[in-house]
């Protein structure tokens, strides 16, 4: 069997559980009432171009959305390798003829769709309502970063999830803390969070920081280069450390 | 004689500090092979190193010639029944070893015809399109044997398929891997009870705190521990009904009764393994589980090596 065919079989086989989740329900919900919260906002405001743009760099590019996101990834992931390893389930599919990468990806994707689909739904619809012109530099520049940000958070969640026992809590934690706190913490503080670095690549994929002004988190000194070592490197960790963990053990 | 199925050569396996295998070689052939011992003997580790899922700290592991570990010909001709209950509980059983015949390369047409088939062999014709979440114990352990064999394996791995299950699903699992072994599947159970596997495997081996203690015939095992004496614990409604049959039995020394369960210290526990089905059969009294408590199979095992267990 080919990796191609693994990969769709195991990718299958996921969203089929996926979609009689009960915590996929709740997860649809709070993306429903984020959307509706979103709507309601974009029609009270009065219109000028720099309250819309205000708008939607506050709910796209700052907290609610990427905490939605971040909540998303750390809820699926643990829902998906966490059951594994506790349900035992895991060995069903690593003892069959299956490249281990084909599992970690067909497991993944589906997660990764998950946290998008919804988060692109927001924003067009955010767009839509606002206009589209003042928003769209920004709203381009949100699709790189966003499937970028959602597969780092992913992964992230993932390894986490395979780390430790009490990875919801965990991740919760790291989520309220490191993220929407993050306005709080100093910059020499804010640049251990991957938020921080996604953010700046947005600016600048974005034509510069106007459309972050009033987000949580002010760029100041990372240059574009760091943040592409930052990214790329702990995306590379968290793949490995992600396929090692599942090769060693059982789940 | 056949070429050995499974190699084990100097296999060392840890956790940490503690050997889970330790230094074992064996080679496995055809027919069925007891796998026994008590909890924490290695069986489970070393089920998941035959099958590939852990790599082993020293030695080496030949499968049908080949890596378990790297090697994924080698995973499509082994068959694996894992330890343990949970299972995708949204699917249905077959949906449930359909999608386990598909990564295991059958194709699409012929899973599900095969799924069918051997689902209906196993008594559970009726049940396979409820869900999982439905299923009792035994069906579930049938489930997972179904899922293990549907794509035709070469060599079997089976871990604790007979454990805490009522006696006639036991004895529709066993008549279903004896038809497998007569046509040529080599298959490895593992189990805590070794007379559970009595008249059932052709050979057995012996492991203990990751020890390969001893292998040899049933009889040939048997002998060494036939004198000690074993609890055996049966769940069921009706205690006064089953205890009335077991005190007649012979060997029985002691027969204790709770609630819902009757703890029977024997002599001859054989005796009490067959003879069993056929008085649920004629009285119809209901038994849910049985099983050896590991405690007396710690104590046979201590037995056996004389207390020197280092």
């Amino acid at each position: 069997m080919s990796f191609q065919q693994s990969f769709l079989l195991v990718l299958r086989l996921q969203v089929r559980l996926f979609s009689l989740t009960r915590r996929l329900m709740w997860l649809a919900l709070l993306w429903v009432l984020l959307l509706v919260a979103l709507v309601l906002s974009a029609l009270g405001t009065s219109g000028s171009d720099a309250e819309r743009v205000q708008l939607f760099a506050f709910y796209v590019g700052a907290a609610p959305l990427g905490f939605l996101g971040a909540f998303s990834a750390l809820l699926m992931s643990n829902a998906v390798f966490a059951d594994d390893a506790e349900n035992g389930m895991a060995p069903y599919l690593l003892s069959r003829p299956v490249p281990r990468s084909a599992i970690l990806l067909g497991r993944s994707l589906p997660l990764w769709l998950i946290i998008n689909v919804p988060a692109f739904l927001c924003a067009l619809v955010l767009g839509a309502i606002a206009g589209f012109a003042p928003v769209m530099p920004g709203l381009l520049a949100l699709i790189p970063l966003s499937l970028a940000a959602s597969a780092l958070y992913l992964g992230l969640f993932v390894a986490l999830t395979l780390a430790v026992k009490r990875a919801l809590v965990a991740g919760f934690a790291f989520i309220v803390l490191v993220e929407l706190l993050l306005g709080a913490l100093p910059l020499r503080i804010a640049w251990v969070s991957p938020r921080y670095h996604l953010m700046s690549l947005w600016s600048t994929a974005a034509g510069g920081q106007d459309l972050l002004q009033h987000s949580a988190i002010q760029m100041k000194s990372t240059s574009l280069v760091t943040s592409l070592i930052f990214v790329a490197s702990m995306t590379l960790f968290v793949w490995l450390f992600a396929a090692s963990r599942l090769q060693k053990e059982e789940v | 004689m056949n070429a050995p199925c499974l190699t084990f050569t100097s296999v060392v396996r840890r956790y940490g500090p503690v050997l889970a295998v330790n230094d074992i070689s064996v080679s496995i052939g055809g027919g069925i092979t007891g796998l026994v011992g008590p909890n924490a003997a290695g069986k489970t580790t070393f089920i998941t190193l035959a099958v590939g899922l852990k790599r082993p700290t020293g030695g080496q592991i030949r499968v049908l010639g080949g890596d378990p570990w790297s090697d994924l010909g080698v995973k499509g001709q082994v068959g694996y029944c894992p330890d343990g209950e949970r299972l995708w509980d949204n699917l249905t059983g077959l949906q449930f070893v359909v999608t386990m015949a598909m990564l295991s390369g059958v194709q699409k047409d012929q899973a599900h015809g095969r799924a069918n088939e051997i689902l209906v062999q196993l008594g559970m014709g009726d049940a396979m399109e409820r869900s999982l979440a439905t299923y009792s114990r035994g069906m579930r352990q049938k489930v997972k044997v179904a899922q293990a064999v549907v794509h035709g394996p070469r060599f079997l791995m089976l871990d604790e398929p007979l454990n805490g299950i009522d006696p006639v699903s036991r004895h529709e699992i066993m008549k279903y891997l004896r038809q497998l072994a007569d046509q040529g599947t080599a298959i490895v159970v593992s189990s805590h009870v070794l007379h559970e596997l009595d008249g059932f495997v052709d050979s057995v081996l012996l492991l203990h705190r990751g020890r390969l203690l001893a292998s040899g015939t049933v009889e040939e095992i048997r002998d060494l521990i036939y004198e000690h004496p074993h609890t055996v614990r049966i769940e069921t409604p009706d205690v006064k009904g089953l205890a009335r049959w077991a005190v007649d039995l012979p060997g029985v020394m002691a027969v204790e009764m709770e609630d819902d369960a009757l703890n029977v210290r024997t002599r001859a526990p054989v005796e009490l393994y067959r003879t069993l089905p056929a008085f649920v059969m004629g009285s119809g009294v209901r038994v849910q589980s049985l099983y050896s408590t590991d405690s007396s199979l710690e104590a046979v095992f201590k037995y056996l090596t004389k207390g020197d267990l280092r």
